[in-house]
């Protein structure tokens, strides 16, 4: 048994795939492909196909990894070739390697999100970007129950930096991301509405890339 | 593609993968180069129709052709239809993103009554008149296909044809005959006028229904060129019938998310309450051959890692046994588990059952449909209380811990102590459990009942017999409970409300229209879901209509009433179901089509066909 990093291309209405669903995905494709998986050898045998970090669903991305456990011992390109032909419309295999950083050392995740543009939408986004303060409400779960809880996107971002383009407002950013502390892109455009009082429409929002703590490539 | 204004509602809705397309394997073809657009649309949720073999079959077999592209269209979930109202976006293929408003037929299938309210929201959604009469041009032909064609009466009046029966080779002959129509320029009367005279095509606009005082059917009247009894279209040779080499693999999860290959058609049981027993006559296996090719050519272009086998009664198939050896040989290595639906409790065997929890076991479900033997016999399901049992030992005994039995509540005759001896039967299935000497250590047993409200179909020997009503099923239901003896024993009814309205429309004629498209504009869709099901509006419908919906479901019919799908021809005779009709109320059984054929008629659709006969006297021969 080994196990591969596959770095996967999200793009265009594969965006709408789910996180469970795309693990579902990617099992099928391995079987097309006619690539051995590795089972596990419990009492119900199942395959090991898990994704780093899940990506929110509608987000396009650049690259997501997805460790998968093989049999025997096919090559990283080889793998890359027999996956690429069986994949669903949108999603392609960037690269394949083997896997270093475990997905618990992930801190960060860097967006590029494209809005529908506003009156003075550039200076606005800048200045509430700038403030320190961008409150949002964070919902999630405290054993069996829904709870919300208020968090401070400021306190969980990085490098950003905002440009017009056209009747679009893109926005480069790098947000807090891994199990630990999690800020999602929707989120920063909730507080962002909030802070500016605009309701802000996104037209795509992309991973661009997952990052370590030290801000380097996972 | 979709266009911008979809791509912007779709971030506002729950699960948006249902409304993209652009699965794998989907067909995209050169819109400029079709002649014929065809939407296959099912009247409910994508992930309910994206598991109906039905769909697969008939978008690659219309997608084969060069002159034609099938697209799907599924009815969208609530929060997506406000979204596309709203915004003016009209229902669209999931193929092409174009409206199917522009199409050349638009075909439903109508597998359950409850879905009808659903075609009538579809049609609107589209923005087409939801009456055939209101549409009048020749495009689009909107066509119904699907079981509840053998009497949809009730939605005659917004279909502009119907194709009772199979729908592999009419779906081809009714495109031809429309490519020629729309090259030619005709009106859409011209059309249907042609169309009426093929085989197993159903005009419902060309019948006149004239109705006694008591509201009874007086006379069909076909006119001109539709045929007295219109009958249902079959595929001969199901060994060769057009099967996909494979299937769309949808990017959200579906409800039946695997291959499925059909082993056979018909049945050779003859239960007296099944509907699907008696209309998908004679019976027509296919060879383990094919079987086996189409499971491995699905499987290899899918990555499906589940089979499942599919037919009215997988343990009658007379190939199973060679047809689930050829499948062993690679299911197990490529790590596909197989399922067979619908066995039946008298021929299981441990080996089965074995061989099948080989990659991974599955549930167990067997169904006795009644508790005492008499209301077996009623309803000829040809069951003894020996062998269900036996059944459960077997099961047992191969390490399973928990079955699951099916029954029906309110069947004709039925009585009080009918009704407690489901009860009892789940108690000596319990017992079994107990009394098995290798039973799993430190594990209990789970027997989960479920009991379903009987609704009399068209087409079977209970047609004429009158439903329960809800207040006598609510009682029947709160009996099974009370006679419940063991907490081993888990209990699931149905919505006797949904089993109702379903009865009324089962055995309905066309003035039902009116209530469809009442509770329709009251805002009546997704029936068949519990949280969108509104029986207040239901009733509120028939109340403006000025009808009684008891008249449909609660009346027991006389044997000389003209029903009103009697000017369609199922191939089983009449004389035939009065027969079974009569037997019923004797307590007799009727063996089964191997056995002995008993003379339904419909072997006359094939040519004086059926597998019955020939395997059966192939069999003998073989004995002797």
């Amino acid at each position: 048994m080994r196990c591969v990093r596959v770095v996967l291309a999200k793009k265009g209405r594969a965006k709408y795939t789910s996180h469970l669903d795309m693990q579902r995905c990617m099992m099928r494709a391995v079987r097309r492909a006619g690539i051995d998986l590795w089972y596990t050898e419990g009492f119900n045998p199942h395959p090991y196909v898990t994704f780093a970090l899940p990506l929110p669903l509608g987000v396009e991305s650049d690259g997501e990894p997805v460790d998968i456990r093989l049999e025997g011992d096919i090559s990283n390109s080889e793998v890359k070739r027999k996956l690429n032909p069986v994949l669903p419309e949108g999603i392609e295999v960037v690269r394949v390697e083997n896997a270093v950083s475990k997905p618990g050392d992930i801190a960060f995740a860097k967006y590029n999100i494209v809005i529908y543009g506003f009156e003075g939408a550039k200076e606005k986004i800048l200045s509430a970007l700038a403030s320190g303060n961008l409150p949002a409400e964070k919902t999630g779960k405290s054993g069996r129950h829904k709870v919300t809880k208020q968090v401070n996107i400021a306190e969980m971002m990085g490098d950003y930096s905002v440009e017009e383009n056209g009747e679009f407002v893109e926005i480069d950013i790098v947000l807090a991301a891994g199990s630990t502390k999690n800020a999602s892109p929707f989120l920063l455009l909730d507080a962002l509405s909030t802070v500016i009082g605009e309701s802000i429409e996104y037209k795509n929002i992309t991973r661009k890339g997952i990052l370590l703590a030290n801000l380097e490539k996972f | 593609m979709l266009s911008e204004r979809i791509e912007r509602i779709l971030p506002l809705v729950q699960k948006p993968g249902r409304y993209t397309g652009g699965e794998l394997n989907s067909i995209v073809k050169d819109k400029e180069k079709i002649d014929i657009r065809y939407a296959f649309c099912f009247p409910d949720t994508y992930e309910v129709g994206m598991s109906h073999l039905g769909i697969k079959i008939l978008y690659s077999l219309v997608n084969e052709r060069e002159d034609a592209w099938c697209e799907r269209v599924f009815a969208p979930w609530v929060d997506m239809e406000e979204k596309m109202r709203e915004n003016g976006i009209l229902l669209y293929g999931l193929e092409s993103g174009d409206p199917i408003k522009d199409f050349d037929l638009i075909g439903f299938t109508l597998q359950y009554e409850m879905s009808y309210s659903n075609v009538l929201n579809m049609l609107d959604l589209a923005g087409l008149p939801i009456y055939a009469r209101d549409r009048k041009d020749l495009a689009p032909i909107v066509v119904a296909g699907g079981p509840c064609v053998c009497n949809a009466e009730p939605m005659a009046d917004f279909f502009d044809i119907m194709l009772p029966g199979e729908g592999e080779e009419v779906t081809n002959d009714l495109i031809d005959l429309l490519k020629i129509h729309k090259a030619k320029g005709s009106t859409k009367q011209e059309f249907l006028l042609e169309a009426a005279k093929i085989k197993g095509v159903y005009v419902p606009s060309l019948y006149d229904i004239e109705y006694n005082e008591d509201n009874t059917v007086k006379a069909i009247k076909p006119l001109a060129t539709a045929p007295e009894r219109v009958e249902k279209r079959i595929v001969s040779d199901l060994d060769k019938v057009y099967f996909p080499e494979t299937f769309i693999v949808p990017s959200v999860e579906i409800i039946h998310d695997r291959t499925v290959a059909e082993i056979f058609r018909g049945c050779i049981r003859g239960c007296r309450f099944c509907q699907a027993g008696y209309i998908y006559r004679p019976i027509r296996e296919k060879t383990a051959e094919t079987v086996n090719r189409d499971c491995k050519r699905i499987c290899d272009s899918t990555g499906y890692d589940e089979v499942s086998l599919c037919s009215l009664s997988t343990s009658d198939y007379t190939e199973l046994e060679p047809l689930l050896n050829k499948l062993l040989d690679w299911t197990v290595e490529d790590r596909v588990n197989i399922a067979l639906p619908s066995l039946r409790a008298d021929n299981f065997s441990r080996e089965l059952s074995e061989r099948l929890a080989s990659v991974r076991r599955s549930g167990l479900t067997f169904a006795p449909e009644a508790g005492s033997q008499r209301m077996r016999d009623v309803i000829n399901k040809n069951l003894t209380e020996e062998e269900i049992l036996s059944a459960a030992r077997k099961a047992f005994d191969a390490g399973w811990t928990s079955v699951k039995l099916y029954f029906m509540l309110g069947l004709p005759t039925e009585t009080d102590e009918d009704i407690v001896a489901i009860a009892q039967l789940a108690q000596k299935v319990v017992d079994e459990f107990y009394r098995n000497p290798n039973k799993p250590k430190g594990k209990g047993v789970n027997v989960s009942i479920s009991v379903a409200p009987f609704v009399p179909k068209p087409f079977t020997p209970f047609q004429w017999e009158g439903q329960n009503s809800k207040e006598e099923l609510l009682r029947k239901q709160q009996l099974v409970i009370s006679s419940l003896t063991s907490r081993k024993i888990s209990l699931t009814r149905h919505n006797t409300d949904m089993s109702f309205l379903e009865g009324v429309f089962a055995r309905g004629d066309r003035r039902l229209s009116a209530v469809i498209e009442a509770a329709w504009k009251r805002g009546c869709k997704l029936d068949g879901w519990d949280e969108c099901f509104r029986l207040d509006d239901w009733m509120a419908s028939f109340d403006d209509c000025g009808i009684d919906p008891t008249f449909y479901a609660g009346r027991e019919r006389s044997l000389d009433e003209i029903l009103p799908w009697d000017h369609l021809d199922y191939g089983v005779t009449k004389n035939h179901l009065i027969r079974e009709y009569s037997k019923a109320h004797n307590n007799e059984t009727t063996p089964h089509c191997r056995e002995k054929c008993s003379g339904c008629g419909a072997n006359k659709i094939n040519g004086g066909e059926c597998d019955a006969l020939r395997k059966s006297s192939a069999c003998q021969k073989g004995q002797g």
